[in-house]
């Protein structure tokens, strides 16, 4: 008989590895303690992340405020309406715990809030008058305060 | 939630785990060790929801993991390019030896076992994962990261190795 057939015959008992005592318990537990750890890890991986993503938001937003026409800019409404709701969402979603839906609505935000190259301001041209380019800016916000909004009722109401 | 499904699948397959690495490795603590990392490696990828068949994917993350756990503690030169090379023709007639195998079953089962525990790693490695675990040369290639004509070496080796040692055993 060939070794391959004869293992093949008898596998099973060849196979026999004596469990150690109590093995079911003790990994039980030793598993348990690395997804508890594992988890710990994930957390402060996001704690840092969502940190870092708050306070480039902040800083955008500040510059932005800054700029030289900003006050103007900002007396739209839905300017200032765009901050506001931004502002809204980072704060729900801090207080989200499901990591999947959380980092939906950061992707999510990034998205909308994803300047051009050239923001809307800069793209529009001289020679349009101060209301149709006051016109252009609220349709262009309201756009992406649509979005937004939808966003932070979504989270409010999971909170 | 997922941790009460984590347990239910280490009571079905966690035993299978602990002997597949234990094989490998030869020492109960790394085989523990091993099957902690599986399922708390299960634990994180059950989210893709990309396991299809959960027995032969916790079978062979164990056998790789028990292959990792061998690369990183260097026990054996599992890798080294001395072991890719054709066997003699001494260990070839050996290959066709069966005498050995002519005791009982259980006598020969259990020969057969300790023998394969006192084999050098890389080749307890390659038998076990071929003849106990049932893989493919291809498969164990996957696993272990060797070409296939290296683990058709080795295989073939270890093979001789083993016959060699059930015959001086059987004369003595």
């Amino acid at each position: 008989m060939k070794l391959e057939d004869f293992i093949a015959k008898n596998r099973e008992k060849i196979s026999e590895v004596r469990l150690p005592e109590g093995f079911s318990d003790e990994m039980l537990v030793r598993i348990s303690e690395g997804i508890k750890s594992k988890k710990e890890r994930k957390r402060a991986v996001l704690r840092y992340t969502y940190g870092i993503a708050a306070a480039l938001t902040l800083l955008v937003t500040v510059g932005l405020l800054s700029l030289p026409n900003a006050e103007k800019e900002n007396s739209i409404a839905e300017i200032e309406e765009y901050y506001i709701l931004i502002k809204e969402i980072n704060q729900l979603n801090s207080a989200e715990r499901d990591y999947a839906v959380k980092e939906g609505i950061y992707k999510s935000v990034k998205d909308i809030t994803e300047e051009e190259k050239q923001s809307i301001e800069e793209q529009l041209p001289d020679e349009i008058s101060e209301q149709e380019r006051e016109e252009i800016i609220k349709r262009y916000y309201n756009e992406k305060n649509k979005g937004l909004e939808r966003l932070r009722n979504f989270l409010a109401e999971r909170n | 939630m997922k941790e009460k499904e984590i347990e239910r699948l280490f009571y079905k397959y966690g035993e299978r785990v602990y002997r597949t690495a234990f094989r490998l490795l030869n020492n109960e603590n790394d085989a523990k060790d091993v099957v902690q990392e599986v399922f708390v490696g299960l634990y994180n990828n059950m989210e893709t929801g990309k396991i299809k068949n959960i027995g032969a994917y916790l079978g062979s993350c164990g056998a790789k993991k028990a292959i990792d756990f061998l690369r990183r503690a260097r026990r054996d030169f599992l890798f080294k390019e001395e072991y890719i090379g054709d066997t003699t023709a001494e260990q070839i007639e050996m290959e066709d030896d069966i005498q050995l195998l002519q005791n009982s079953e259980n006598y020969m089962a259990e020969r057969i076992r300790n023998e394969l525990e006192k084999l050098p790693d890389r080749y307890r490695v390659i038998l076990s994962l071929r003849l106990i675990e049932d893989y493919g040369y291809r498969e164990i290639a996957g696993i272990t990261g060797l070409n296939e004509s290296t683990i058709r070496s080795i295989y073939m080796r270890g093979r001789a190795k083993l016959i060699q040692a059930l015959k001086k055993e059987g004369q003595s």
